[in-house]
């Protein structure tokens, strides 16, 4: 696959787009070559010389390409690959870094505010937004399946919603809850979440048994 | 074991200084004297001292009696008292000087706790002089080469030894007559002497062993039946002490009534039935208890003798767990003043409380703790706030059964349930078949390597002419031997 | 005619051939033309030739990937000779030779190349020094991953190659570029000496059912593998997976440096990696995991005796006991820094929290954070209780099959009720172990092939059965090898503290 010369134009578009997040892994991983080598400085003649912004938006996607994923040790693995000059100065790798922290330690409170709060570029608003619903759907997911009861302000707290405004029952954040069908109980103030199961692997039943140990009865 | 005592084949002491080596090397040997003492009992017993007293005979009467006077607040005086009287009646000092210490502590101002040292005096001379006496009239014997003679001869001395407590040397003493023993009935009587020493040394293998070699000995068939009630109890005694508790449970079952009042100066039929029942009731399950213990003719006899053992399994056989537990509790201070039951107590109280426990659950899917309470543990439903709260010693005790895999359930504290362990059979099955497929082919990878890694070294390190040299023409591949394929099948 | 038209002539020759796939013909035509390669690049003055930078531009890496590959070589010797330097400035990333190499590795023709092993093993090797000078190591990685997988898509047989990509994927931390070769599980080494393969005598082009057929020291694609870079290929691999916190494979890889066929002394390779199974068995199973039953019992009580350490570790997480694994934790902090286990060791301590979990799970069904906390506590004899967002981030993560149910107010009220998976969701279960069974399932069924396979090498093979018998298998394990640095992996640390910089 031929892709288009690393440029900041491209990965504006690429954080734009709507392509699949395994895809656009996949198209950031061919280009992490590209940018070790502007990187360096004597990239090739179309990159020109070290290119601070460039990286820094490179390796922010690519960060984010990452999460997107759910390669949590791997994006810990590129950040450190990321060149030494800008990891430590670039503002958008630093968030990077204050983001991926919050990640490791399971602090929601801090990822929303990481993701909502620190000036990300321009650019890269499409993907951070993206990370943000990706991040809250995953924790909805992992809290209905988790607490059988649970109360407001916590459960507004893993969803990034308002906290103070739940302490006070807002009916507007309750009903972001039974919108996903948990149940409200007034009395008790307390949310009845409905387990949301995703099959983690898409695949018909079979004899997978049957059939394995038919094959260690014939060959063992 | 012999030699790190004292010499006690020596002739028996003359002075008061050598009287307590004497007693250290005899406590040493009896084993339970410490273990004893530091178990106390204020609860009064259901029975009478002087006829529960009357039903031994020969020297378990002061060695009950003095275990009951240290034990028991209640009974320390009376039952000391009694032992004293007890020591002066026989020749050994040694108990003598014991029992009075004990009264001594237990009650300084009687009369009977201070020492009668011209008694002491006069017993040790004599003892002394019949000592040297029988020694002399078995050297006579030794020399006249009479058989007959110097078996009887180490008999006396044997018995001489055993009443003035002096136990190692009766027993060295009894076990010198083995050679000169001419008839079976000569070695069934040194045997059951033997047994008698070893009993009271709490020499429990040896027990077993003399058991083993009377029931084997070339006695004739009819009075080897008669040995078995007295062998049974010797045996059954032994392994219990060895908390081998079912095998204990079966040899007293298998006891004949015909034992009634002949072992007296061991045991009486009642002891029989106790130990029997207890030890059965903490081995057995409901079933076994009662075809083997319930149903068995003979042994109805002894359970006669104790009814409330008798009511405590038939209530375990009924799964009135509460009654049985309590009927047990009742007796407890008796059972703690029993010379064999003693150091026995709380293990085979435990483990009957576990085995009730156990067999509560057996119905029930799940089961609320406060109803197990009231079983288990009624006197902490009553008195505390939380009687089954976490803290309880009723659920910390479950906790232990539970991690020890005793019991196969877990606790919800939040309903208060006990619930059993139901196993999802398809998924459990699905997980084996998965767990086992991986580590199977885990090692076939392991195999496969290995077997390259050894083929490519031998490829690499020979040329061809001598391969043809070293060719083993009956060795097909796969015969070798080699590890790489050869175990495949066990694995699966 | 210059020696540019004449090369192009040869080329043609062979590209025309290759319309009409017969292999014995197609075998003898590549071998005539290799001939007449050397012959050319022999026979003339090839300085012009060797400056030329627009030289390869004639040549398709696709088609004539033999004349490219050659030429290559040529314009680096060239250049080299010119400059002084075993890595000119040219051949480092970026530079006019890299480009073309970089170029070559990623369209050379997979057939052609093994005629010419040596040198396409010679330029993936260039290209790693190069990248490894710049030193910008990562820049290989992709480039010799895609190149091995062109070359063999089974990736079934180790060679030197895997080795470097290893070794290149831990020095620049890119974990995951590794995988898609990793993931392909080994099912040989090669052959060290070409008896049965003279590269001269076989056809090469042909479809091989293996591709040990052509990948080994005689055709060059391979250099000589001794035992310590069998070993030390499965202790990078391993380490690689540790780093993505993949504990199933980091331990099948360290099981397999165990279990490796040895022969008096022990290799410290065995060792480090023996130290590092113990810990992933911890993470992985929660227990203290034996070596693999297949390990040779003097390997395994030498290993045993030195990492004593970490066995005392495993012993005390097993105990439960939290204070005694911290004693052990901090009596072997110089033990885990020398050998750059300490990150290794503080997720053992991590994980010694879900572990004491799992053990309340068998004993409670349900029960309030409270008392859970008094309960840990009890039995710890210290006042360390587990707090409930610890629990909740346990449940929520996965790691732990339970359910959470808040009460109105306190915290401590908050009940926790264990559950299994297949309780909760059985659908959803069946259907993971169905998968899971059916890929166990497929790997069984492949490595029963390479068995089949590997019993018939076996029988080629007289040595072999002469060795086993004499139970002298493998006598290569040098004395040498009793160095703790292990020239070379002492600068491998995989920093598995993960946040330690950052918290």
């Amino acid at each position: 696959m031929e892709l288009p010369p690393l440029s900041i134009e491209q990965l504006s578009k690429l954080a734009a787009s709507n392509v699949f997040p395994s895809q656009l892994y996949g198209i950031l991983s061919e280009y992490e070559t590209d940018a070790r080598l502007v990187a360096a400085g004597s990239g090739s003649p179309e990159t020109g010389s070290a290119d601070p912004e460039l990286l820094s938006l490179f390796y922010a996607t690519f960060f984010f390409a990452h999460l997107l994923t759910k390669q949590i040790p791997e994006a810990r693995a590129l950040t450190e690959r990321m060149p030494a000059s800008i990891r430590h100065q670039d503002p958008s790798l630093q968030n990077c870094l204050t983001l991926l922290r919050a990640i490791w330690q399971t602090e929601h409170a801090q990822v929303y505010q990481a993701l909502r709060n620190l000036p990300w570029p321009e650019s890269l608003q499409p993907l951070v937004r993206r990370y943000e619903c990706f991040f809250q759907d995953q924790t909805l997911i992992a809290v209905s399946t988790s607490y059988e009861a649970i109360r407001l302000p916590t459960a507004a707290m893993y969803l990034g919603l308002d906290t103070a405004a739940a302490e006070q029952a807002d009916p507007t954040i309750v009903q972001k809850f039974t919108d996903c069908g948990w149940k409200w109980d007034s009395e008790t103030k307390l949310l009845h979440p409905v387990p949301i199961i995703v099959p983690s692997v898409e695949s018909q039943p079979s004899n997978g048994i049957r059939d394995a140990m038919a094959m260690l009865g014939n060959r063992g | 074991m012999d030699t790190t005592l004292p010499d006690a084949s020596a002739p028996a002491p003359t002075n008061s200084s050598n009287l307590f080596s004497s007693n250290a090397a005899l406590a040493g040997a009896t084993g339970t004297e410490d273990g004893a003492s530091k178990i106390k009992v204020t609860e009064p017993p259901k029975f009478e001292l002087e006829s529960y007293i009357a039903n031994y005979k020969g020297r378990t009467r002061f060695n009950r009696l003095y275990l009951i006077g240290i034990t028991s607040t209640v009974l320390a005086t009376d039952a000391l008292k009694l032992a004293i009287a007890e020591a002066q009646s026989g020749k050994d000092v040694g108990r003598y000087d014991r029992s009075v210490r004990a009264l001594a502590e237990a009650s300084p101002s009687e009369k009977e706790a201070s020492l009668d040292s011209v008694w002491v005096q006069d017993i040790q001379r004599s003892v002394r002089a019949q000592t040297d006496r029988l020694e002399g009239e078995l050297r006579g014997y030794k020399n006249n080469l009479i058989k007959e003679s110097i078996r009887m001869g180490n008999e006396d001395l044997g018995n001489h030894y055993y009443e003035t407590g002096d136990l190692i040397a009766a027993s060295k003493a009894y076990s010198r007559m083995r050679d000169y023993c001419t008839t079976p009935n000569h070695v069934a009587s040194m045997l059951f002497k033997l047994i008698s020493v070893s009993m009271e040394r709490n020499d429990w293998l040896g027990v077993q062993s003399y058991v083993h070699r009377l029931r084997n000995s070339s006695s004739k068939p009819e009075d080897l039946v008669k040995y078995l009630p007295k062998t049974g109890v010797a045996l059954g005694l032994a392994q219990m002490h060895q908390r081998s508790y079912l095998e204990a449970a079966n040899t007293f079952l298998s006891i004949d009534v015909s034992l009634g009042e002949t072992y007296q100066d061991v045991i009486n039929p009642n002891d029989v039935a106790v130990y029997g029942g207890l030890c059965a009731l903490a081995s057995m399950d409901r079933n076994e208890l009662q075809q083997r213990v319930l149903d068995n003719n003979s042994f109805r006899n002894f359970l006669e003798l104790e009814p409330h053992i008798r009511r405590a399994i038939t209530f375990f056989c009924n799964s009135k767990f509460r009654l049985c537990l309590d009927i047990l509790e009742a007796y407890r201070t008796d059972y703690l003043l029993d010379i064999h039951l003693q150091p026995h107590v709380s293990d085979l109280y435990t483990r009957i409380r576990t085995k009730s426990i156990q067999q509560y659950l057996v119905p029930f899917s799940n089961v609320t703790l406060e109803s197990m309470a009231t079983i288990f543990a009624p006197g902490v439903v009553g008195g505390q706030a939380q009687p089954i709260g976490l803290k309880s010693p009723f659920v910390q005790e479950l906790i232990q059964l539970i991690k020890d895999d005793v019991l196969q359930a877990r606790i919800d504290l939040e309903k208060g349930l006990l619930v059993s362990n139901q196993a999802n059979l398809r998924a459990d099955v699905q997980e084996q078949a998965l767990e086992s497929l991986k580590s199977f082919n885990q090692e076939v990878h392991w195999r496969l390597l290995r077997s390259s890694v050894i083929n490519s070294q031998s490829q690499g390190s020979s040329t061809a002419a001598d391969r043809r040299q070293r060719r083993a023409p009956d060795a097909g591949p796969g015969m070798s031997g080699d590890d790489a394929f050869a175990s495949f099948g066990s694995t699966a | 005619m210059s020696i540019t038209d004449d090369l192009m002539v040869a080329s043609a020759s062979l590209c025309k051939t290759t319309g009409l796939p017969n292999n014995k013909d197609y075998n003898h035509q590549i071998r005539n033309h290799i001939t007449a390669l050397r012959n050319l690049l022999s026979n003339k003055d090839l300085d012009s030739v060797a400056r030329d930078d627009t030289l390869l531009n004639n040549f398709d890496p696709s088609q004539d990937s033999i004349t490219y590959l050659f030429l290559l070589h040529l314009q680096i010797r060239a250049h080299r000779e010119a400059s002084g330097h075993d890595l000119p400035t040219d051949l480092l990333p970026s530079g006019k030779l890299w480009l073309k190499s970089e170029y070559f590795l990623r369209k050379f023709d997979p057939i052609q190349v093994r005629y010419a092993g040596h040198e396409w093993r010679q330029l993936v090797e260039l290209v790693v020094q190069a990248a490894q000078a710049s030193p910008r190591p990562f820049l290989a990685v992709a480039l010799v991953r895609d190149a091995m997988l062109r070359l063999d898509p089974s990736c079934a047989v180790l060679t030197s190659t895997h080795l470097l990509l290893t070794h290149l994927s831990l020095c620049s931390k890119a974990y995951t570029c590794a995988l898609p070769v990793l993931e392909r599980q080994i099912s040989h080494v090669p052959i060290s000496t070409g008896r049965h393969f003279s590269p001269s005598l076989q056809i090469l082009c042909a479809e091989h059912e293996s591709s040990l057929n052509f990948l080994n020291e005689a055709t060059g694609l391979s250099s000589k593998l001794l035992d310590r870079d069998y070993l030390r290929y499965f202790l990078y691999g391993g380490m690689i997976y540790l780093a993505l916190k993949r504990w199933e494979k980091a331990s099948h890889f360290f099981g397999t440096v165990i279990s490796m066929p040895t022969v008096g002394s022990v290799s410290m390779i065995m060792v480090e990696a023996y130290k590092k199974w113990i810990m992933v068995g911890l993470l992985e199973k929660g227990k203290l995991c034996p070596p693999p039953n297949i390990t040779a019992p003097h390997v395994v009580k030498s290993i045993q005796s030195i990492a004593k350490p970490y066995f005392n570790l495993a012993q005390a997480f097993e105990s439960g006991d939290k204070n005694r694994l911290e004693a052990e934790v901090d009596a072997g902090q110089d033990v885990w820094r020398v050998d750059n286990n300490i990150g290794l060791v503080s997720q053992v301590l991590d994980e010694f929290a879900r572990h004491s979990l799992m053990k309340t799970k068998k004993v409670f069904a349900a029960l309030t954070v409270g008392e859970l906390s008094a309960q840990t506590s009890l039995s710890n004899g210290k006042d360390d209780g587990i707090t409930e967002s610890k629990i909740s981030s346990l449940i929520m993560s996965g790691a732990i099959d339970a359910t959470l149910v808040h009460s109105q107010v306190c915290s401590n009220d908050s009940i926790l009720r264990f559950t299994t998976a297949s309780s909760t969701s059985p659908q959803c279960h069946e259907i993971e172990m169905q998968a899971q069974l059916q890929i166990q399932g497929r790997l069984l069924e492949s490595l029963f092939g390479n068995m089949e396979e590997g019993n018939l090498r076996l029988g080629l093979s007289d040595e072999f059965i002469d060795n086993s018998i004499r139970g002298q298998p493998w006598a290569g394990a040098g004395a040498g090898e009793i160095n703790p640095s292990l020239s070379g992996t002492a600068d491998l640390e995989v920093e598995e503290d993960i946040m330690g910089d950052l918290a």
